[in-house]
């Protein structure tokens, strides 16, 4: 059987950074699905309301412990609330 | 600590408020000894008035608190972080431009401005050695 004579792109950090363009999260909707203000829920979190709005808004991607402790507060896994889009 | 607790001053703040007291009275002892009342008072009072202005807005705008050394989570220390890079990217442009300025004219000023170039370029390549062994 002939083989494909292209090989596989090495994932390499630049390629990966290139195709992987924006991470959506669904903050906004399980806080107010919570009745949680943003001043509330940066609160809980230990960040302030202006960093809660920009993790809404995409403007910001919380480091991998505050997307833990987003998760944690709202019972979900980051997976859960972190989607990669590309 | 959260990051809305206004009531306790944070380290950051606390060192903002000290430099803005001490600028005023290194401008204030330096105004008074050189005979320059005028320096004296208009730079203590601007040194004093900028304090004065982050402390009472530091609550109604994010970028006063930051400028008051309100950085109390990750992303407000990244918007410093980057604050700090792009102002001292530019500061070592400004001198770099001022350097060749100064050595085309044959200015009195080329060997500081010189000096200052090696400084900004050493440290930089000191610190990256320096990140990149220990981040």
């Amino acid at each position: 059987m002939a083989v494909s004579g292209a090989a596989p792109k090495r994932l390499t950090p630049a390629l990966m950074s290139s195709t992987l363009d924006y991470v959506r999260n669904d903050v906004r909707e399980l806080r107010t699905a919570s009745g949680l203000s943003q001043a509330a829920l940066g609160a809980a979190l230990g960040v302030s309301r202006q960093t809660v709005i920009a993790i809404e808004t995409g403007r910001y991607d919380p480091s991998l412990p505050l997307a833990i402790r987003i998760a944690r507060h709202f019972g979900r896994t980051v997976e859960e609330m972190f989607h990669v889009c590309q | 600590m959260s990051a809305n607790d206004g009531h306790r001053m944070s380290s950051g703040r606390r060192a903002v408020m000290a430099v803005c007291v001490v600028a005023a009275a290194a401008y204030a002892a330096i105004g008074i000894g050189r005979g320059s009342y005028g320096l004296a008072a208009v730079g203590a009072l601007i040194m004093l008035g900028y304090a004065g202005l982050l402390t009472v807005l530091r609550h109604r705008s994010e970028t006063a608190g930051l400028l008051g050394g309100a950085a109390e989570d990750e992303r407000q220390q990244h918007i410093v972080l980057r604050a700090s890079a792009a102002s001292g990217q530019l500061l070592v442009a400004v001198l770099v431009v001022a350097m060749l300025v100064a050595v085309a004219t044959g200015s009195s000023t080329a060997a500081l401005l010189s000096g200052l170039c090696a400084v900004g370029g050493f440290s930089f390549m000191a610190f990256t050695w320096w990140y990149s062994r220990h981040a």
